[in-house]
């Protein structure tokens, strides 16, 4: 027992000695540790001094602010545009981060050190853009309002749908087949679908119009020729169909002209219309026919008919995105008979009550 | 550097407060060499004076969202003010949000024939009696759309920086 008490006081004895010893060397660890400090925040500084000194003498920092200000300047001067403007932003972005929100063009809005920004005045539309870097930025204004997109394929031909009047008041309208037995599940969900367009479609200008005529035909083979000689007499051909892309993600509402300024813009109003309905601006396109895109016997007929044909493709059946297959039946019709309306040449007395 | 880092007792204390203010001295330096940077690439690139007071007044001489007249088909006719679209709300349409940029105040003066009506707007940020920075004065067709007729207008507007 003796024994034990005497080792046990010998450890103490050595523990207290341990801390005399650290006591005397905490001022040379102080030291150290100040140094290896000093070491860090050296070493932070000469980073930010070199990299500040990179920025300054590439020229980034100077292209920053050069960015940010030119982007507002041109956000205001689009929106002084009277008429509608396409506009590709040539600068090169670089590795910056755009965004175009609250009244600030901002570059890089979450990194601090490298934020840019400078202030645009909004009308009423609320801009709310974002770019990543690397990206090309197109700007479209159409009407009051301005569109962004790193695609130029956005917004082609979208253009020429400029304000006019067009008397329509009688439209040929083409649907793909008859229902008929032969035909699988995906062709008659599609027939049906068409069927209650044109339906609702002849309500809706009728509503409008009492007098306007609206002949449907189907497209088999006999019809067909009979359709083309029928159509010399109405003002417009419209054809309706769901997509035939090979891409069966793709999954847009498209309009097939032949290049005529009455289709494209009639084309024009009606995706116009669609869009006020929620139709997002990506999924429409106006496309000239050339020969590629549509299958053969269906281009042919459509080039082969008159002038003012409109070929429709109004979504993909097989297509897995959110689809706009379902886009209501009655938008698609009430945005046809509002595009006919729209177009319409108002007399004076109209004008006045307007 | 003996002085800081001699091991003699009582120092210890005074030699860390200045290694503390020398690594202050330095961070401090090193954010004004930033800030100085920052500062200088931002005046390299100054916008020319009047050139966003002239893109501002344009857009209401032209936009469809200002005063511009526009017809049964939504064309736009730059240059001539829809006289029932001259008032405070379309101008609120027009410039939302100026705060920080510039106030505008506008002065529509149109000649009936028999009498000169003069209208004034201001942006909500505009203040009575401070000096404008810009202030064209622009001759203008105005539409009176009660009378189907075009008016010979002078539209002065006067713009203040708040930048």
């Amino acid at each position: 027992m003796i024994k034990y008490i005497n080792t046990l006081s010998n450890n103490n004895a050595m523990s207290v000695s341990f801390f005399k010893n650290n006591k005397k060397g905490s001022e040379s660890t102080n030291i150290i540790i100040m140094a290896l400090f000093g070491v860090v925040i050296g070493v932070g500084v000469a980073y930010i001094f070199l990299e500040a000194g990179k920025a300054y003498a590439t020229g980034e920092i100077f292209d920053r602010f050069y960015l940010a200000r030119d982007m507002a300047l041109l956000v205001d001067s689009v929106y002084a545009v009277p008429g509608n403007i396409m506009f590709t932003y040539k600068e090169d972005l670089g590795t910056n981060q755009f965004s175009i929100r609250d009244n600030f063009v901002t570059l890089n809005p979450t990194d601090e050190n490298k934020k840019a920004a400078y202030n645009y005045v909004e009308d009423y539309q609320d801009l709310e853009v974002d770019f990543p870097p690397f990206q090309n930025i197109f700007i479209l204004k159409q009407g009051q309002e301005i569109f962004f997109s790193d695609g130029q394929e956005t917004f082609q031909n979208r253009l020429s749908c400029t304000p006019r009047e067009m008397d329509i008041n009688s439209i040929v309208v083409e649907i793909s087949d008859e229902l008929s037995v032969s035909m699988g599940s995906t062709q008659i969900v599609e027939e049906e679908y068409l069927i209650g367009v044109v339906d609702l479609l002849e309500s809706a200008l009728e509503r409008k119009n009492p007098s306007f005529i609206l002949p449907r035909y189907s497209a088999s083979d006999k019809k067909y020729e009979e359709m083309r000689r029928d159509l010399e007499n109405y003002d417009f051909g419209l054809s309706l169909h769901f997509g035939e892309n090979e891409d069966f993600y793709e999954n847009e509402i498209i309009a097939y002209i032949n290049n005529d300024p009455d289709s494209r813009d009639f084309a024009c109003h009606i995706l116009s219309q669609l869009m006020n309905r929620g139709l997002d601006i990506t999924s429409t396109r106006i496309k000239i026919l050339d020969g590629s895109r549509l299958n053969e016997d269906n281009e042919k007929y459509v080039l082969s008919t008159r002038k003012n044909m409109i070929y429709f493709e109004l979504g993909n059946i097989y297509s897995d995105r959110e689809t706009n297959l379902f886009f209501r039946q009655s938008d698609v019709a009430s945005a046809i008979a509002d595009a006919v309306d729209h177009l319409r040449p108002r007399t004076s007395l109209e004008e006045e009550n307007e | 550097m003996n002085n800081l880092f001699s091991n003699k007792k009582g120092n210890t204390a005074e030699d860390t407060m200045h290694v503390i203010l020398l690594f202050f001295a330095l961070s401090i330096t090193a954010l004004l060499f930033i800030l100085l940077i920052s500062a200088e690439a931002s005046d390299k690139h100054v916008i020319p004076e009047g050139v966003e007071e002239k893109i501002l007044i344009q857009r209401l001489l032209s936009s469809p969202s200002c005063f511009t007249y526009r017809d049964n088909v939504n064309r736009v006719y730059p240059g001539i003010i829809d006289l029932s679209r001259f008032n405070e709300n379309v101008l609120q349409d027009c410039f939302n949000n100026l705060e920080n940029a510039f106030a505008f105040g506008i002065d529509l003066k149109v000649d009936f024939g028999d009498r000169t009506e003069r209208i004034q707007l201001n942006t909500t940020n505009w203040v009575k009696y401070e000096v404008s920075d810009y202030s064209p004065i622009i001759n203008v067709l105005v539409k009176d759309s009660e009378q189907y007729e075009y008016r010979r207008g002078e539209l002065q507007i006067k713009v203040q920086r708040k930048r």
